[in-house]
């Protein structure tokens, strides 16, 4: 419950008399709103002093706060972009470009950090010892280890340790991993990408139905059908088709070295690579804590009720801890993925470019800090305030109904 | 506790058999590791990675690697690693660029620091005790530090590397954000307007923001709000951006605390006649703050560990001193065992100032509940 400390003692009232008819202007009221308007007004006489100073702090270097150079040439290059992009173009793309690859680094990381903190999260409540344990050791490893060691460590790893291009890795599955970074297979679609997106349409709305259907039958019924396995099915027989028809066609686009650099698939740099592993492991350990969290608060009954009724063990952990464990993981696991997305700017540490590493190239070119570390302030309030929106909304849809908290 | 008394006698245990005990390790074995297919399928891969791992771990870390009083040579040849590198360039990754015949002035700076976190984990007196002995320590090593006076020679702050800057930043701004952080967490309830709104925009904006942006904003725009003619040092700035930034965390952690509070014991408090102030001061925060113990916790460990972040903007922490000392051509080539070796450090250092704090909020009596 909230606390809120009263105005004044209770005991001022006498007990014996019925209140006074509170005046519309107290004593307290006018002393409070008075030092209320000078705190105010000093607070505004600061800051117009701040704002004189810098004034003629920049005017000492002959520059005026003015958002104008960002059409400029930025005449800059950035380690890589997702968007078409040259020193030629202005201070505005290079910071559009800066914001894409932090975009891309965060869901990336997001996505690797939260399957490895789920599993390793579920590791450490396992019955096994051996697993539950290493599950423990990585967890409380990573934890106290700064994240910047870890990227470092990696990352020097990764540059000195790796063999160069002419003789990359072979990982499984047709990946290449040398010292310029990891390079993926990257399925093509050259003819019929529309009627791919048609197919994908009619999947996802084919699974939608048929779990209801499944879901009914299971209300009626009791009895359960399978989801996951059909539904896959039917979309690999469904590609398969379109594919003997002639409709698609799919290959994909190995990596492979000719000359002296590695064509085709797709190529994630070294940066890259370093980063998103390193933030991964990292918040992984994070997420898994918040997960064996939510786990061990299920009622341990809930458990030996569900074995008692003859469920699975697999389907216990399914569809009776976790449904209950993420109310109470989804709201530590927001303010994480929240940290997880402030985190992503230790890339200049490696020199990847993301948003503040292009704004502290910017900084040190144009010498206009002020206008700068507003932008980049204002988008981070802005994906923070977004990210926050959807986290709320997904902890208000996986609430049970009649559930208020 | 009551303790249950038996009528009978229990029998001296050398009259029980005793099991043999390659039978109990068995059982203990298919309890915990092979109860079931998944488990033993689990057990078995989990297993063989052990089996992969540890000898490759071992062999590198002890067997082939050179020990501490080994020389480069030695470490060129073997294929493990070079503690060695350790002896030559452990001054450099502890002290940086200080000057090498002052560098034990950095030393005695970095263990005062460290002597103050112990002593005030383990602190019974006051709360205005405690604030004056971060107040003198952290006088203490501004003294060793910088210099300037007691004859010694006066050292530049850039030159303040390593150890002793990674504890002076992260402890002393902490200990500085603490209670600006419990005032913010007032702030944001106060029924004042104007007061509250100041809280939340504080809070609010630094919450938002990555630490990089918050130590750029330090090392950019702090100094254009000074007067002009007025010099910022970075060492400077960036304390007090790292102060700024701790009490916005330390606030969400303490308001936490507040939010769980039983609005009774304040209506009892001020029945029984205490002020406002009293109530607040012997009420309110002791069980609040025992309250937000484990979540501050969390945020002074986050803290410590993201004090490294300064190396982004040019300061040496451990992490940049490392690197500086494998600049040298020789030692080139020995980054990993200086990682180690810092990270060996920050596991200890957060293991040990976490486990006090679970301690602390476990012997701390639990509030209302």
């Amino acid at each position: 419950m909230a606390v809120t400390l009263p105005a004044e003692p209770l005991a001022a009232i006498p007990a014996n008399r019925p209140a006074p008819k509170p005046a519309i202007f107290t004593h307290r009221r006018i002393r409070s709103a008075a030092w209320q308007t000078a705190l105010a007004a000093a607070l505004i006489a600061a800051g117009y002093y701040a704002h004189l100073n810098v004034t003629r702090n920049l005017a000492a270097s002959g520059i005026a706060i003015d958002f104008g150079f960002l059409t400029r040439e930025a005449g800059f290059d950035v380690s890589e972009q997702l968007v078409a992009y040259t020193p030629k173009d202005s201070y505005a793309r290079v910071l559009f470009v800066g914001f894409l690859n932090t975009l891309l680094l965060a869901a990336a990381t997001l996505l690797l950090s939260t399957g490895i903190g789920l599993a390793v999260g579920i590791a450490s409540t396992s019955r096994n010892w051996l697993v539950r344990n290493l599950a423990r050791i990585y967890i409380e490893l990573l934890r106290n280890l700064p994240k910047l060691l870890v990227l470092l460590a990696l990352y020097i790893a990764m540059v000195r340790g790796l063999p160069l291009v002419r003789a990359a890795w072979k990982l499984p599955g047709g990946a290449l991993l040398a010292n310029r970074g990891l390079y993926l297979p990257l399925p093509e679609i050259p003819v019929g990408a529309s009627a791919l997106a048609g197919i994908a349409v009619v999947w996802i709305a084919g699974t939608w139905i048929w779990a209801r259907v499944v879901k009914r039958h299971q209300d009626t019924t009791g009895l359960r059908r399978p989801v996951a396995l059909p539904s896959a099915l039917g979309l690999a027989a469904a590609v398969a088709v379109a594919h003997a028809a002639g409709l698609v066609e799919l290959h994909w686009s190995m990596p492979a070295l000719t000359g002296f650099n590695i064509t085709g698939g797709a190529h994630l740099t070294v940066q890259f690579t370093a980063l998103w592993i390193s933030l991964s492991v990292y918040h992984a350990s994070q997420i898994a804590e918040i997960v064996r969290g939510g786990i061990v608060s299920v009622d341990k009954g809930q458990r030996e009720a569900a074995a008692a009724l003859g469920l699975r063990p697999g389907r216990v952990l399914r569809l009776i801890v976790l449904p209950q464990a993420i109310r109470v993981i989804v709201p530590p696991l927001g303010n994480q993925y929240l940290n997880l997305i402030k985190n992503t700017s230790i890339a200049l540490a490696v020199g990847y470019s993301d948003l503040v590493g292009v704004m502290n190239t910017a900084v040190n070119q144009t010498f206009r800090p002020v206008e700068l570390m507003l932008v980049v302030m204002l988008v981070f309030l802005a994906i923070n305030l977004s990210t926050a929106a959807a986290l709320n909304w997904f902890a208000a849809w996986s609430r049970p109904p009649g559930k208020t908290s | 506790m009551t303790e249950v008394r038996s009528a009978t006698p229990v029998p001296p245990p050398t009259l029980r058999p005793r099991r043999p005990r390659r039978v109990v390790a068995w059982e203990w074995a298919r309890a915990n590791l092979f109860d079931g297919p998944v488990n033993t399928a689990l057990t078995l891969v989990t297993v063989a990675f052990l089996v992969w791992f540890v000898p490759i771990a071992l062999r590198w870390l002890v067997i082939d690697a050179v020990g501490i009083g080994g020389d480069v040579a030695a470490c060129k040849t073997s294929g493990g690693a070079c503690w060695a590198f350790l002896r030559v360039k452990g001054d450099v990754i502890l002290t940086g660029t200080y000057p090498f015949d002052e560098r034990w002035r950095a030393q005695v700076a970095a263990l005062v620091t460290l002597v103050t976190v112990a002593i005030a984990l383990f602190w019974r007196g006051s709360f205005l005790g405690l604030a004056g002995l971060f107040l003198a320590a952290c006088a203490v090593d501004l003294v060793f530090l910088s210099g300037g006076v007691f004859g010694l020679s006066r050292i530049d702050a850039t030159r303040w590397n390593g150890l002793p800057l990674v504890l002076f930043l992260s402890v002393f701004t902490m200990a500085a954000a603490l209670p600006i952080g419990v005032a913010l967490a007032l702030a944001r309830k106060s029924p004042a307007v104007v007061v509250r709104l100041l809280a939340i925009a504080w809070i609010e904006a630094i919450r938002g923001i990555p630490m990089v942006a918050v130590l750029f904003a330090g090392v950019f725009i702090l100094p254009l709000l000074m007067p002009p003619g007025w010099h910022l040092s970075s060492m400077i700035s960036i304390f007090v951006v790292l102060t700024v930034f701790h009490a916005a965390y330390f606030a969400e952690d303490v308001r936490s605390g507040l939010d769980d509070f039983d609005k009774g014991q304040v209506e009892a408090a001020l029945s029984v006649g205490l002020t406002p102030r009293q109530t607040l001061r012997f009420v309110v925060l002791p069980q609040a703050l025992r309250t937000a113990l484990p979540a501050l916790t969390n945020s002074i460990i986050g803290g410590y560990k993201d004090t490294s972040l300064v190396a982004i903007v040019g300061l040496f922490d451990l992490m940049a001193t490392s690197r500086l000392a494998t600049a040298d051509v020789e030692w080139q080539a020995y980054s990993l065992e200086a990682n180690i070796v810092v990270g060996v450090f920050y596991l200890v250092t957060c293991v040990a100032v976490s486990e006090r704090f679970r301690r602390l909020a476990h012997i701390a009596p639990t509030a209302n509940r």
